[in-house]
């Protein structure tokens, strides 16, 4: 509180005064001949907020600042010819021709002074107006376990208006405090109710040393409470990692699952479709960045998705078109030829694209949320799962709700009947295609936010969305999701155990094992369906 | 599945028996009987004869020992695809690790590091230094061991595979798609230099096998001599066997499988039989394939590899044995033309074939070549 009032003080007197910089700091006193005024003057810079003053000090404690007809100014020339361009201490514009020597006055900076500056730096820095500035600087300023951090913590951890820049300071404050053992008992008690993981070090260090027995207990006790905060955190991670992946394979088991499920074919072009949707991404990623001002990018991402959709929904008809129409009732031969329309498409981009392609995620993707302390749930992660729930809701509604989802189910449960009744088979096979590869597209761009772009990008995703279908049964839409959210967490859930390739392998095996016992996968169909 | 039964007519009438008798009925008959046979025997005498007339370089023939192992392969997977109907993804497996055993009898020939270790394994191991032979591999340093290891490892993992697979009447694409996911969790494992498998560099260089010099042409021919006759049995084999009562309960299994059951049979057993017998031959060629190609690694066995299995047969024409046999040379063949003419159009010229074909000749090159002497024959015989 005292920073700020003192801070707003400063202001009124700079505004009283009419000085004409735009900051709020009379840096003139900094040339006192007086070693008290000095050190005043370095204080009030350490409370002014002014974040630009950082580089001013830093400048100073190199002895480059000087006085010119009587107010400071930065010389970063090394006057070795007698000559140095000022520069006006805060946005370092020059201010007027090169100026000699002799018309520089030295701005004395002693021993003090530059304790002082140092200081000052630190508390400009913890009172950065910007946030992540700001917790950074609590956070580097708690690991010096120093009094002097303390004294600079507590005002922040009871003041700022941020809580995750609280907590760090608060830590901060009680780290410092366990270096008295009067307090480490208490400083440990807090960090356990903090739930610090960054004093775990510390905490061990300290109870190396520590001989008080009751001390030993209390810290021990600290310690078994943020490990298990830790384990929990862990857990929650795993979880929602398995969770995103899974998503990804959701969406194209959803995908998957309408064509191969509801109409019974076999595609093995899928995978190709998520690569042409990535692709689609991509190229609109260019488009706006070539035709579009700066300020729409963030906005291709949407766009992306759309056009992902969209590129692989027309790809998939048009396969429809001319290949699959012909095969019905032949799963095995329409295997073999989307397998080889896989392999043409692939080579098609490769020799168009190249081998390796990258889109940057829209800035509002970056980062992450945290719920909690330390468990950090990335953005674009977040965004995925969204995505599925999206997906898998619309495809239920389009199902269930509308005119074409019911056409869609009827031709699917008898094609001759639907047909006799009216219904244009050949356009509904069509529509359930591109809605079956689109899904799959839109994978592709979601794909495009963890991982680059290639043009067999999809085919590390055609067997486990195969997988995922037999497993959660033909045609099922709920068992798909199951599946799939069920394949990734169990995934993720070994990988801590055994390596990546081991725990994939124990997974497909583990499918394998599965369908040994439900071939029909997790809902298996009743009745006359029940053997098709 | 019932538009082949052509493939059945004719896989039953022994080739050679019958001799050309003029006019269209006999150039049908000859093209269809008789030139296989002839091409067989072209392949066992011919070629070794043209390598002495200077026709053909002895890197050809080195070559086209190695399409023949292929060629046994395609006959396998036809047995399995063509005339029983399933579609296996994983033929290129049974393929490697056949070839895997036999490798690493000719690894333990030497050249040998350290404690005696193969040079393939000694320099992808991360523990040089104190390391010792691993226990599994002792027993291959035998020749009889690796041989009966060609056939039993591929057979019985085939069996144990093939019977859980079959017995929960896991069925048509199913099947194929969890046969892929096999090959591809084997290859993740193969890939491992934890495994002592020699990792993804694979078992190379393979220099000496039961004595003989692999670098020397003299040996290099009569391995292909010996690939050729093995290609020769495997098709009289084939061709005898589905003459018999078995063979005509594979296609009972491709055309009916739920008639076939209700009719007494355990459908499981005759697929196991066939799925395992399949792995049994493609192990066979594997293991004749790598002293030829002179190393054997898991990237002979990506999930590509099987599905270029199925093309052959494909495009050759399924449920006739010599057109799994075309079709593994042919492509072969045209394979190593294209690549060395213009390398880039190959991927093109694999994916049109593929279309093509299914889209176009779904009984291949042979179904297609016979139903137009079926027609040539009704025409004839109308008059």
């Amino acid at each position: 509180m005292n920073l700020r009032i003192i801070s707003v003080l400063l202001m009124l007197a700079s505004a009283l005064c009419g000085i004409e910089t735009p900051d709020a700091v009379d840096l003139t006193p900094l040339s006192s001949d007086e070693g008290p005024a000095r050190a005043a003057a370095l204080k009030a810079i350490g409370a002014s907020r002014e974040p630009r003053l950082i580089p001013f000090l830093e400048d100073y404690r190199q002895n480059s600042a000087w006085l010119l007809d009587g107010k400071v100014v930065l010389v970063l020339d090394s006057l070795d010819d007698g000559q140095g361009q000022p520069l006006d201490p805060l946005t370092r514009v020059p201010l007027g021709a090169l100026v000699a020597k002799s018309q520089l006055a030295e701005v004395p900076v002693r021993m003090k002074e530059r304790r002082l500056a140092g200081e000052a730096i630190d508390r400009l820095r913890l009172a950065d107006p910007n946030p992540v500035n700001r917790l950074n600087a609590v956070v580097r300023t708690g690991d010096g376990f120093t009094e002097t951090a303390r004294v600079m913590l507590v005002p922040i951890a009871a003041a700022d208006e941020v809580p995750a820049i609280r907590r760090a300071a608060a830590e901060g404050v009680a780290m410092a405090d366990l270096a008295v053992p009067a307090s480490r008992a208490a400083a440990a008690g807090a960090l356990a109710t903090l739930n610090s993981t960054r004093s775990l070090t510390r905490l061990k260090d300290v109870l190396a040393t520590e001989q008080d027995d009751a001390t030993k207990v209390a810290v021990n006790l600290a310690i078994a409470d943020i490990t298990s905060y830790q384990s929990r955190i862990r857990v929650a991670q795993t979880i929602f990692s398995g969770l995103s992946a899974g998503s990804i394979l959701i969406i194209m088991a959803l995908g998957l699952s309408i064509t191969f499920g509801l109409m019974g074919i076999i595609n093995m072009a899928h995978g190709e479709m998520l690569m042409v949707g990535a692709y689609a991404s991509l190229l609109v990623s260019w488009a706006f960045h070539a035709w579009l001002p700066a300020s729409f990018m963030p906005w291709y991402f949407p766009v992306g998705v759309i056009a992902g959709f969209g590129a692989a929904g027309v790809v998939g008809w048009l396969l429809e078109l001319t290949v699959i129409r012909h095969l019905y009732g032949r799963p095995l031969e329409t295997l073999l030829a989307t397998w080889g329309i896989s392999y043409l498409l692939i080579q098609t981009v490769r020799v168009s694209f190249g081998d390796n392609q990258a889109v940057t995620a829209p800035g509002w993707l970056v980062g992450g949320w945290e719920p909690s302390p330390d468990l950090v749930l990335p953005w674009n992660r977040l965004f995925i799962i969204m995505l599925t729930a999206v997906s898998i809701i619309g495809v239920w509604l389009l199902l269930t709700k509308t005119r074409l989802g019911l056409l869609l189910r009827a031709t699917t449960q008898s094609r001759r009947t639907a047909g006799s009744l009216g219904v244009d088979t050949r356009r509904i096979d069509g529509l359930t295609f591109a809605l079956g590869s689109g899904l799959a597209g839109a994978a592709g761009v979601a794909l495009t936010l963890i991982g680059g772009l290639k043009p067999d990008m999809g085919q590390e995703f055609i067997i486990d969305s195969f997988l995922t279908v037999a497993a959660g049964g033909v045609g099922n839409l709920a068992g798909v999701v199951w599946a799939g959210l069920g394949l990734g967490i169990i995934n993720k859930l070994l990988e801590p155990f055994v390596q990546t390739v081991y725990a994939k392998v124990l997974v497909l095996g583990l499918v394998i094992l599965f369908l040994q016992f439900r071939p029909q996968g997790i809902f298996p169909p009743r009745g006359r369906l029940a053997d098709v | 599945m019932s538009d082949m039964p052509s493939g059945m007519r004719y896989a039953t009438v022994p080739p050679l028996l019958r001799l050309y008798r003029g006019g269209w009925r006999g150039a049908a008959l000859w093209t269809d009987q008789a030139l296989p046979g002839l091409a067989l025997f072209a392949l066992l005498l011919g070629v070794p004869m043209a390598l002495a007339l200077g026709w053909c370089d002895e890197a050809f023939v080195s070559k086209l020992g190695r399409f023949c192992c292929f060629a046994i392969m395609a006959i396998g997977l036809d047995l399995v695809w063509g005339y029983t109907g399933i579609l296996s993804l994983c033929q290129a497996m049974f393929f490697t690790i056949g070839g895997y055993a036999v490798g690493m009898y000719i690894a333990m020939q030497g050249p040998l590091l350290g404690n005696g270790i193969p040079e393939a394994l000694y320099v992808v191991s991360s523990e040089i230094g104190g390391m010792t032979l691993p226990a599994f591999w002792q027993p291959f340093g035998h020749l009889g061991f690796a041989l009966l290891m060609v056939v039993l490892l591929p057979g019985l993992l085939a069996f144990i595979f093939g019977y859980f697979a079959f017995r929960s009447r896991i069925r048509g694409v199913y099947f194929s798609i969890i046969t892929q996911a096999l090959t591809i969790a084997m290859w993740l494992l193969f890939c491992r230099n934890d495994l002592q498998l020699c990792g993804t560099n694979g078992i190379t260089p393979l220099k000496t096998f039961a004595g003989f010099d692999l670098t020397d042409p003299v040996v290099k021919i009569a391995l292909y001599e010996v690939s050729a006759l093995a290609l020769v049995g495997t098709v009289l084999l084939a061709l005898w066997l589905t003459g018999t009562r078995f063979g005509r309960l594979l296609l009972a299994v491709r055309d009916s499988e739920m008639r076939l059951r209700f009719a007494g049979y355990q459908p499981v057993w005759i697929k196991t039989a066939v799925f395992t017998l399949g792995a049994v031959l493609a192990g066979i060629a594997g293991a004749l394939y790598t002293p030829q190609n002179g190393n054997i690694n898991p990237a002979d066995m990506i999930a590509v590899k099987s599905i270029l299995v199925v093309v052959w047969v494909a495009v050759g024409g399924r449920s006739t044995v010599f057109g799994a046999v075309l079709g593994a040379l042919g492509i072969n063949l045209l394979y190593s033309y294209l690549t060395s003419v213009m390398p880039s159009t190959w991927p093109f010229v694999l994916g049109g074939i593929f279309v093509g074909v299914v889209l176009f000749m779904p009984t291949g090159v042979i179904g297609m070549w016979r139903r137009l002497i079926a027609k040539a024959q009704t025409v004839k015989a109308v008059p």
